[in-house]
C-alpha cells in the first residue's frame, strides 16, 4: 500500500511571528487577521490555548481570557513566501509535495519507496523534522496511509516524527483527534462542542444527512473525508519550469549583430513556449558570460520590461536591440541565455493581441519603455503630490507605472518658478559679524547674500526624527533669489532651491 | 510699546475646542498672567464650553477675560466673535445655539446672514487661517462683505494672523486689501492652541485623534510648526514689529469688551399661579396645606415656627419659583404613580418636607436648615430628586414639555480622558499596534492611574521610544475633554430662553438637548439646577409594592411600612443585608454586627459611618466603643452636649461640625457654611487652616481647654472629603429601612423585585439568588411554559402564603425582548410547534435551549439543540414540519455540573446550584471548609479556603489593603489582603475567578475575616464557570 506523510509545520504564521519576536516565546501569542481589538484570531500557540484562547475569537474577547496575550498580523504574502520556501525545502526529501490550500504549513508528501534511501520511513521522517529544525521551524511528520488520518494525527501530535504501521491503528488514532485541532470553522466547532461532539470519532458517528442539514456542505465534506467516504489522491505541485533558452559559442562573440541574431532564435523558441502556456511576457532577463582570457569570466545580467505584458516579437526584439546598443562589451561572450518572465494573460490582454497597433497613450508608454530599455529602469519616474510640510515631502518621484499623466486643461503657468533641488545643498556658514566679502552662497559668481526674507518655520516629526527648519528667501548681489533654510538641529544653512 | 502688557491675545482656543486646543482654560489664563498680560480672550470652536473655568481662574488672578467663539460658517470658513456686553454675549449664545441645533452632535454651521442678525454688541475679527477672506476670489463676494460691514460697523476688524508660514504674507495681503476697501481697522492676533510650546506634540496627537489618523499619515492635517503657543509680549511685538498699530488695537478691543460672566442676570422661571397669587403666597398656601396633611391636621408649633422662618428666607432670596418647580415635578410623579424622593441637603428643609419633596421630618430630627439655605451664602438651594430609574425619562420629558425646549435644557457632562481611553487614542495616533495598545489599556484600572510600572506589567518595553512617548503623552492628555456627554439628570431652567445664557446643542440621545456647561460650571456661576436622578432602589420598591398588591392583596407604600420593626433590625444586626439599599456592601456588612442598629436613627448612623470622613477622622472606633459601653461618653465642654449628644460625643455629620462651630466658636450660620465648603476643599486648597486659629481662639475664649479645641479641629479636618450630611443620610436610611423590612418579611417579593430592577446595587443576580435560597425562597428555573419576561412569583402548592420565585426570560443572556414575547405568546405543546409558531431565529432558539427555557419540550438540552438546528432550517417550508422520521443521535447527557455551567453561561445564574456545589466533595477531600464551617472557626485558627470571587475592593482609606469577598454554596467569606500579600500574588489576585486562600481567622463581634498570607489556584478536576465579580469600583 502506498505510503503518505503529512507534515504540519504547526501554526506556520505563528512560528513566523515568533521568529520575528523571539522574546514572545514564553507568552501566549496569537496571529490575528488585522491589527485591531476586533481582529479575528487565526492561530494561537499552546500557551494561549491553555487560557482558552481559540481561533475564531476576537482579540478583545481573547484578551479577557489571557491578559498577556500578544498578537501580530502576518500578511498573506509573507505566508506565501514561507510556504514556497518550505516546498523547495521538502523537495529535498521527496519530489512529490502537495501543500494544503486551506492551511498554510500543512503538506502531504509521497513517502512510497523512500525506505530504500533511508534505513526506514521513521528515519526519513526524522530527517525531515531535523531539516526543518535547521530553518528554525518546528514540525510534526506523520507517516501513514490516508490523507485525512495523517493530517488529523499530525495536527494533534507534538513536534517530531511518527510512523503508523497499520491502517487500522491509523484510523483509531485519528478518531480520537479533537475537532479543535483540525481545520473546522470555529463557529461549527463551538456548536458541535455544545453537543459534546469534540473528536473526529464523535463527528463521524453523527448521521451524514442530519449533519448536512444543520451544518452545511463544509462540515459534510469533513465528515465524508474523516469517515473515509471521500478520499483524494495526492496532487503534488509540479515545479514550474523556467522559460529559459541558451546558446554557447565555440569562439567568444563580441559582435552585437551576431549576438542579436542568435537572440532572435532564442526568443522565438521561448515565445512559442509562452504561447503554449497562454501567457504573456512581462520581462526578459538576458545573461552573457564573457570570456576574459586568463582572467576569470565575467557575467553580464540585464533585465528588460515591456510597457505591458505582450507576445509582440518585434517589440521585444526592439527593446533587446536598444539595450544591446547601450552595452559596451569589453570581451566576447562565450555563453548567452535568455529567460522569460511570464504572466497569465487576461481576457482583455488576449483580445488586444488580435488588434493592430493604435496611436494612443499606450504608444507613449511603449516609448517610455524603450527609454527604460535603453537607459535603465531608474530613468523614468513620475512626480506624485504628497501631503507633507517639508518641501521634499510635498512631492515624490515614484516609478513610472505605464500611465502617462494627463495635464489639466487651462492650468495657469506661474510667473515665478521655484526650482527645488532633489537634495538640499549645504551653504557656507553665515558669518556672525559682517565681513567685507559678506555671506557667500555656493556659487561665488552670484555675489554675497544681501537680503534675507523670512523666517518661515517648518518643524515637526518629533515622533520619529525631529526637524526644525527656518526657511527664507535670500537675495544675492547679482539678483539671484535663493531658497535657503537654517536647520536648527544640524545648526547650519542649506540651499533648498532657487526662484526663477 | 514695549511694556510688559503690550498686547491682548484675542484668538485662544482651549482644550474645550475638543481635540484641537492643547491647554486647559486655567492654564492659558495663568500663562497670560505670568506673561504680564492684562486680559485674554477665549474663543473656542463653536462654543463657550471652557469660559467658566477660565472666568474662575481669571477672577482669582485679577485678569480680564474676553468671551468669544470661533464660528464655523456654512462655507466651512471661520470668523471670530467677541462679546462686548451681556447683549452681545446673549447674541453669541443664540448664534451658537442656532448653529448647533441644526447639526448632529459635535458639529455646527451658521450662515452669514445669521452672523449679521446677531451682530449687536459683538466684535468680529475676520481673517487668518480658515477665514473666507484669505481665499482667492472672495473679494468678489461683495454681498457678504457689505453685509458684514453694515452689520458690525466699527466693530468689524481685519485680523492679521501670523504663524511664520510662507502663506502668511499672501493671505495678509488679501485681508489688508479688503480692509482698505471697506474701511476696517486691522488687529494683530495669532491662533493660540497651547500655553507653552511643550504642548505642541500633544496638539499634534489631538489633531490625529480628531481626524482619525496617525502621525505618520496625517501630513498637512498637522500644524506645520510650533507657532501656536501663547507668546510673550516681546515675542508678539517682534512678530508684528512692522505694524505696531495692529498690536495696539488689541488693547482697544479689550477695553470695548466689558462683559464678564458675573454680570449674568439669571431669573428662575415663574410659575403661572392661580387667582393672581404671588409666588410667595402660593408657596405658603401649599406648604401649610402639606403640613396639615403631614401632621394629621394640626401643625405643631415648632414646625409652624420653622416653616415661617424658612418661607420668609425663601421670599427674601426670591427662590419661591424653584420650590414651586420641584413641588410641581413631585406632583407630576404622584399623579403618574412614579416613586420619587428628595435627597441631599433638601431634607434639612421643613418646607421641602411639607411639599412632599422629601420624606424626612427635619424638625423632629433636629436637622439644620442653614445647611440647605442661608442668607449669608445667598446661593441657590440644591434639591436632588431621586426617581424610580425605569420611569425617569417620563419625568424628563414632562419638564421639557412644561418649560419648552428653549427654557429647559439638560446640564452637560464633559467626558474626559482617563487612563484607558488616553492610551487607546494616543496609541492609535502614534501608529502603535492596536492589539498591543488594547492589551495595555486592559491592564489599567480606574484607580491605578497610568505609570511606568503599569506599562511594564503589561509587557510594554519602555526602552522603545514610541512607548515612552505613549506614556508621557497619555499622562498629559488625562483629564482633557474628549467630548460632551449628558448629565444623568441635571436641568437648567430659565425664565428667559436658556440659550441666551449658554448655548444649547443636541445630545446623542434622541429627544434630549444639552447646554455647553457641566454641573461644576453651573455651580460656579450659582445658577439653579434641578437634578432628576434615577435610583434603582425606588424602582425596586415600586415593583415590590406591586407584587405585594398583586399576590397578597397588601397595599403598602414607603409611608405605611411598619416602623421600628424588631425583626428587621435583628436581621440588619446580623449583617444579613444582601440587596438592601446602602447597607449591603462588604464594609457595611462588617460594620452592622458591631453597630447592631435598633432604631431608625441607628440606620442613619450606619449609612454615614462607613464613609471616608469618619474612618480617616478616627471617629468610628470611639463611637463604637461608646455605643458598646466600653468607653465613657464625654464632651469637651458642656455647651457641646446638645450638639453631640445623639452621636455620643463624636461628630459624625457635617451638620454637627457646623453646629459645633456655631455653639463653641460663635460662628454665624454663614461662617459655618463656609466651614463646610472649606472642609470639602481642604485637601486641594488648604483653606481649612484659616479656620484653625479662629476656631481654637474662640473656643479658648469660651473656656474650652485648648487641647480639646485642638482635638475638635483635628476631627473637623478629618471630615476632609466626607460627603454625607445627616439629612442626606436620613433620606437614604428611609429607603434602606424599607428595603430591609421587605427582605425580612417578604424575601420572595424582595428578591423578585430586585431581580426585575436590575441592573442596580452591589451584587450580581447569581449572588442575589443564592442569598434568596438561603432565606428559604424556592427558585424555579426559566421555563417557556411558566415564565414571563420578568421574574414572577408562583404560589406553593398547598401552602397559602408562601411563594416561589420563577426566573424570567429577561435573564436569558442575549435574548431580545421582542423575541421573548414571541416565544411567550406561542405556548406551544411541543418543540416542532414552538419553532413553527414563533419563527424565531436560530440564534434565539439556541439561547433559549442553552438557558434551559425549553427543557420541558425534550429529553435534554443537547438533543434539543440538535432538533432546533434542524427545525430552524425547515421552519419556513410551506409543508408542516416533520422531523419525526429523522433518527436522533444519542448525545452524552449533561450532568449536574454541566447543567450549572450551562446555566451560568447562558443566563449568568443557576437555580440548580452554586458553581462550587459539584466541587464540594473534591474540596472536602482536600480539607477545604465551606463558608459556614469557616465562620465557626475560632479566632486565630489557620485554614485554607476556596471560593468564587464576587468582589474586590481597595478603598483609598485602607492604606493599600485589599478586601475580597468570596462565595460558595453556603455563603460569603470576607478576605483581607495586606499590601505585601497582594503585591506578591497580584496576578492571581486580580485575575482568578476561582481562588484559594491560606490564612488566619480573625473574629471580632461575630465578624469573621480571613487574613490571607498565600493565594493559590485550586487544583481540582472541574473548574466553575467564569462568574462576574465587582472589581475595584
Amino acid at each position: 500500500m502506498d505510503r503518505l506523510a503529512c507534515i504540519d509545520v504547526a501554526e506556520l504564521p505563528l512560528q513566523l511571528v515568533l521568529q520575528r519576536y523571539p522574546e514572545w516565546a514564553e507568552s501566549p501569542v496569537a496571529v490575528v487577521d488585522e491589527d485591531r481589538p476586533q481582529g479575528v484570531i487565526l492561530w494561537v500557540n499552546a500557551q494561549a490555548r491553555e487560557f482558552g484562547v481559540l481561533p475564531g475569537q476576537r482579540y478583545a474577547q481573547a484578551l479577557s481570557l489571557a491578559r498577556m496575550l500578544r498578537a501580530s498580523v502576518v500578511p498573506p504574502e509573507a505566508i506565501g513566501v514561507a510556504v514556497g520556501h518550505l516546498i523547495k525545502r521538502l523537495r529535498d526529501y521527496t519530489p512529490c509535495v502537495e501543500p494544503s490550500v486551506d492551511e498554510p504549513g500543512v503538506f502531504w508528501l509521497d513517502a512510497s519507496g523512500l525506505e530504500r534511501l533511508y534505513p526506514d520511513l521513521g528515519a526519513w521522517a526524522e530527517a525531515v523534522v531535523a531539516g526543518l529544525a535547521e530553518d528554525g521551524l518546528s514540525a510534526t511528520v506523520v507517516v501513514g496511509f490516508d490523507r485525512f488520518a495523517t493530517y488529523a494525527i499530525a495536527r494533534a501530535s507534538g513536534p517530531g516524527a511518527r510512523l503508523l504501521q497499520t491502517v487500522s491503528h491509523e484510523r483509531d488514532v485519528a478518531l480520537d483527534v479533537p475537532l479543535s485541532r483540525i481545520g473546522i470553522s470555529p463557529g461549527v466547532r463551538d456548536r458541535l462542542a455544545r453537543l459534546s461532539i469534540t473528536t473526529v470519532g464523535d463527528l463521524v458517528a453523527l448521521p451524514e444527512a442530519g449533519l448536512k442539514k444543520r451544518y452545511g456542505n463544509e462540515t459534510t465534506v469533513l465528515w465524508r473525508t474523516a469517515s473515509g467516504a471521500l478520499s483524494a489522491p495526492l496532487a503534488p505541485l509540479q515545479p514550474r519550469e523556467p522559460l529559459v533558452a541558451s546558446v554557447s559559442f565555440d569562439q567568444p562573440v563580441r559582435s552585437h549583430h551576431r549576438l542579436l541574431f542568435r537572440l532572435k532564435e532564442l526568443l522565438d523558441t521561448l515565445l512559442k513556449r509562452v504561447g503554449e502556456r497562454h501567457a504573456l511576457v512581462s520581462g526578459l532577463r538576458l545573461g552573457l558570460l564573457l570570456d576574459c582570457g586568463a582572467k576569470p569570466e565575467e557575467r553580464v545580467e540585464e533585465r528588460l520590461r515591456p510597457a505591458a505584458p505582450t507576445r509582440d516579437r518585434e517589440l521585444l526584439l526592439e527593446l533587446i536591440r536598444l539595450r544591446f546598443e547601450s552595452l559596451a562589451l569589453r570581451h566576447g561572450a562565450s555563453d548567452m541565455h535568455l529567460l522569460v518572465e511570464d504572466v497569465q494573460a487576461t481576457a482583455a490582454q488576449l483580445q488586444l493581441l488580435s488588434l493592430g497597433p493604435r496611436r494612443d497613450q499606450q504608444a507613449a508608454s511603449r516609448a517610455l519603455a524603450r527609454i527604460s530599455a535603453e537607459l535603465g529602469d531608474d530613468v523614468v519616474g513620475r512626480l506624485q503630490v504628497e501631503q507633507g510640510h517639508l518641501p521634499e515631502a510635498q512631492a515624490a518621484f515614484v516609478p513610472f507605472a505605464g500611465e502617462l499623466p494627463r495635464p489639466a486643461a487651462g492650468e495657469l503657468q506661474p510667473v515665478l518658478v521655484r526650482r527645488v533641488y532633489r537634495r538640499s545643498q549645504p551653504l557656507p556658514q553665515r558669518p556672525r559679524c559682517i565681513r567685507n566679502d559678506g555671506w557667500q552662497p555656493r556659487d561665488r559668481e552670484q555675489g554675497p547674500i544681501m537680503n534675507i526674507h523670512g523666517p518661515y518655520i517648518v518643524s515637526g516629526g518629533w515622533w520619529q526624527r525631529e526637524v526644525h527648519r527656518e526657511y527664507a528667501f535670500a537675495e544675492t548681489q547679482r539678483g539671484d533669489l535663493l531658497w535657503v533654510y537654517y536647520d536648527r538641529r544640524r545648526r547650519r544653512w542649506f540651499e533648498q532651491g532657487r526662484v526663477e | 510699546m514695549g511694556t510688559s502688557s503690550s498686547y491682548v491675545p484675542l484668538w485662544c482656543k482651549t482644550n474645550y475646542s475638543f481635540l484641537e486646543g492643547a491647554s486647559h482654560p486655567d492654564e492659558l489664563v495663568e500663562a497670560a498672567h505670568i506673561h504680564g498680560l492684562k486680559a485674554i480672550a477665549i474663543t473656542d470652536r463653536d462654543g463657550v464650553y471652557g469660559v467658566v473655568r477660565a472666568h474662575v481662574q481669571a477672577r482669582a488672578l485679577g485678569l480680564g477675560l474676553i468671551i468669544g467663539a470661533q464660528m464655523t460658517l456654512r462655507d466651512d470658513s471661520t470668523v471670530l466673535l467677541l462679546a462686548t456686553s451681556q447683549t452681545g454675549y446673549a447674541n453669541l449664545c443664540g448664534l451658537i445655539t442656532q448653529g448647533r441645533m441644526r447639526c448632529e452632535k459635535g458639529r455646527s454651521v451658521v450662515d452669514w446672514s445669521e452672523v449679521c442678525e446677531h451682530a449687536e454688541d459683538l466684535i468680529a475679527l475676520w481673517g487668518g487661517r480658515g477665514s473666507a477672506l484669505v481665499r482667492p476670489g472672495f473679494e468678489a463676494e461683495t454681498m457678504v462683505l457689505e453685509s458684514m460691514t453694515d452689520a458690525f460697523g466699527d466693530r468689524l476688524y481685519g485680523l492679521l494672523a501670523r504663524h511664520r508660514l510662507p502663506t502668511d504674507m499672501r493671505e495678509e495681503g488679501r485681508v489688508r486689501a479688503l480692509a482698505e476697501r471697506y474701511g476696517w481697522p486691522l488687529v494683530a492676533a495669532h491662533e493660540v492652541l497651547y500655553h507653552t510650546p511643550a504642548r505642541r506634540p500633544l496638539q499634534d496627537v489631538l489633531s490625529c485623534i480628531r481626524h482619525k489618523t496617525s502621525l505618520a499619515a496625517a501630513g498637512q492635517l498637522l500644524r506645520p510648526n510650533a507657532e501656536h503657543a501663547l507668546k510673550t509680549p516681546i515675542a508678539f511685538e517682534g512678530l508684528y514689529e512692522d505694524d505696531p498699530l495692529a498690536v495696539m488695537r488689541t488693547h482697544e478691543i479689550a477695553e470695548r469688551c466689558t462683559f464678564a460672566l458675573d454680570q449674568i442676570r439669571y431669573r428662575y422661571p415663574s410659575e403661572r399661579l392661580p387667582d393672581g397669587s404671588t409666588t410667595a403666597e402660593w408657596l405658603t398656601t401649599i406648604t401649610f396645606e402639606g403640613a396639615r396633611q403631614r401632621y394629621g391636621g394640626v401643625v405643631p408649633e415648632p414646625v409652624e415656627r420653622q416653616l415661617k422662618r424658612e418661607l420668609s428666607l425663601i421670599e427674601e432670596l426670591d427662590y419661591g419659583g424653584y420650590f414651586l418647580t420641584m413641588w410641581e415635578i413631585v406632583q407630576f410623579c404622584r399623579r403618574e404613580k412614579i416613586l420619587c424622593q428628595g435627597r441631599g441637603s433638601a431634607a434639612n428643609s421643613a418646607v421641602c418636607f411639607c411639599l412632599g419633596i422629601t420624606a424626612v421630618d427635619p424638625v423632629r430630627m433636629g436637622l439644620l436648615f442653614e445647611r440647605f439655605l442661608s442668607k449669608e451664602r445667598a446661593e441657590p438651594p440644591d434639591i436632588d430628586l431621586d426617581i424610580a430609574h425605569e420611569r425617569r425619562e417620563e419625568v424628563i420629558q414632562h419638564v421639557y414639555a412644561k418649560y419648552g425646549r428653549d427654557r429647559a435644557a439638560m446640564v452637560a457632562n464633559v467626558i474626559r480622558y482617563r487612563g484607558r481611553s488616553a492610551v487607546r487614542d494616543v496609541g492609535k495616533a502614534l501608529g502603535l499596534p492596536e492589539t498591543e495598545v488594547d492589551r495595555l489599556a486592559r491592564h489599567l484600572s480606574w484607580h491605578d492611574g497610568l505609570g511606568a510600572e503599569r506599562m511594564r506589567e503589561a509587557g510594554i518595553d519602555l526602552g522603545r521610544p514610541a512607548y515612552a512617548k505613549l506614556l508621557s503623552l497619555s499622562q498629559e492628555i488625562i483629564d482633557f475633554p474628549r467630548h460632551l456627554g449628558i448629565h444623568p439628570g441635571g436641568f437648567l431652567l430659565g425664565h428667559e430662553p436658556v440659550s441666551q445664557l449658554v448655548p444649547i446643542e443636541n445630545a446623542t440621545m434622541e429627544g434630549r438637548t444639552v447646554i455647553q456647561w457641566d454641573k461644576y460650571d453651573v455651580e460656579s456661576l450659582e445658577l439653579f439646577k434641578v437634578d432628576l436622578l434615577g435610583l434603582g432602589a425606588l424602582t425596586q420598591l415600586d415593583l415590590a409594592f406591586d407584587l405585594l398588591r398583586r399576590y397578597r392583596g397588601l397595599t403598602l407604600s414607603m409611608a405605611t411600612i411598619p416602623a421600628d420593626d424588631v425583626a428587621t433590625y435583628d436581621m440588619c444586626g446580623r449583617g444579613d443585608t444582601v440587596g438592601v439599599f446602602q447597607i449591603e456592601s462588604r464594609a457595611q456588612m462588617s460594620m452592622l454586627p458591631r453597630l447592631r442598629p435598633r432604631c431608625f436613627y441607628d440606620l442613619v448612623i450606619e449609612v454615614s459611618i462607613v464613609r471616608p470622613g469618619p474612618i480617616t477622622g478616627g471617629m468610628v472606633h470611639p463611637y463604637l466603643r461608646r455605643r458598646n459601653g466600653e468607653e465613657e461618653v464625654t464632651y469637651p465642654h458642656p455647651c457641646l452636649e446638645p450638639v453631640l449628644a445623639k452621636t455620643l460625643g463624636v461628630p459624625l455629620f457635617q451638620e454637627q461640625v457646623m453646629r459645633l462651630a456655631v455653639v463653641a466658636a460663635d460662628y454665624t450660620a454663614g461662617e459655618a457654611d463656609q466651614l463646610r465648603r472649606d472642609m470639602a476643599a481642604w485637601r486641594r486648597s488648604g483653606r481649612i487652616e484659616k479656620h484653625r486659629h479662629r476656631l481654637i481662639s474662640r473656643m479658648s475664649a469660651k473656656g474650652i481647654a485648648r487641647e480639646f479645641a485642638e482635638r475638635i479641629f483635628d476631627q473637623i479636618r478629618g471630615f476632609g472629603e466626607y460627603g454625607f450630611p445627616e439629612s442626606h443620610a436620613a433620606s437614604f436610611a428611609l429607603i434602606a429601612y424599607a428595603t430591609s423590612w421587605l427582605k425580612c418579611h417578604y424575601p420572595a417579593e424582595f428578591a423578585c423585585s430586585l431581580l426585575n430592577a436590575q441592573p442596580m446595587g452591589f451584587y450580581t443576580p447569581a449572588t442575589i439568588l443564592e442569598d434568596a435560597k438561603r432565606h428559604q425562597v424556592e427558585i424555579r428555573p426559566i421555563d417557556i411554559q411558566h415564565s414571563d419576561w420578568d421574574c414572577t412569583l408562583e404560589r406553593h402548592a398547598g401552602v397559602g402564603d408562601r411563594f416561589a420565585l420563577r426566573m424570567g426570560l429577561r435573564y436569558v443572556k442575549g435574548l431580545r425582548e421582542d423575541d421573548a414575547h414571541r416565544a411567550l405568546a406561542a405556548r406551544a405543546p411541543n418543540i416542532e410547534e414552538f419553532v413553527r409558531r414563533t419563527k424565531l431565529s436560530k440564534r434565539a432558539l439556541r439561547l433559549l435551549v442553552e438557558a434551559g427555557a425549553l427543557d420541558s419540550f425534550g429529553p435534554d438540552r443537547r438533543t434539543l439543540l440538535w432538533v432546533i438546528e434542524g427545525l430552524s432550517v425547515s421552519m419556513h417550508d410551506s409543508l408542516p414540519l416533520d422531523e419525526g422520521n429523522e433518527q436522533l443521535p444519542l448525545f452524552v447527557p449533561l450532568n449536574g455540573a454541566d447543567l450549572i455551567a450551562w446555566d451560568y453561561r447562558a443566563s449568568h445564574h443557576s437555580t440548580r446550584g452554586h458553581p462550587l456545589l459539584p466541587l464540594r466533595t473534591a474540596l472536602s477531600r482536600e480539607g477545604i471548609p465551606d463558608a459556614v464551617a469557616l465562620r465557626g472557626m475560632r479566632h486565630g485558627a489557620r485554614t485554607r479556603y476556596a471560593g468564587v470571587v464576587i468582589c474586590r475592593q481597595r478603598p483609598g482609606t485602607a492604606s493599600g489593603v485589599t478586601f475580597m469577598t468570596l462565595e460558595d454554596e453556603t455563603g460569603f467569606v470576607n478576605v483581607v489582603l495586606w499590601k505585601r500579600v497582594f503585591e506578591r500574588y497580584a496576578t492571581v489576585a486580580k485575575t482568578s475567578v476561582f481562588l484559594g486562600i491560606s490564612g488566619t481567622i480573625q473574629k471580632q463581634h461575630d465578624v469573621v475575616h480571613l487574613i490571607a498570607d498565600r493565594l493559590w489556584v485550586p487544583q481540582v478536576a472541574l473548574r466553575p464557570h467564569n462568574t462576574k465579580s465587582r472589581d475595584f469600583h
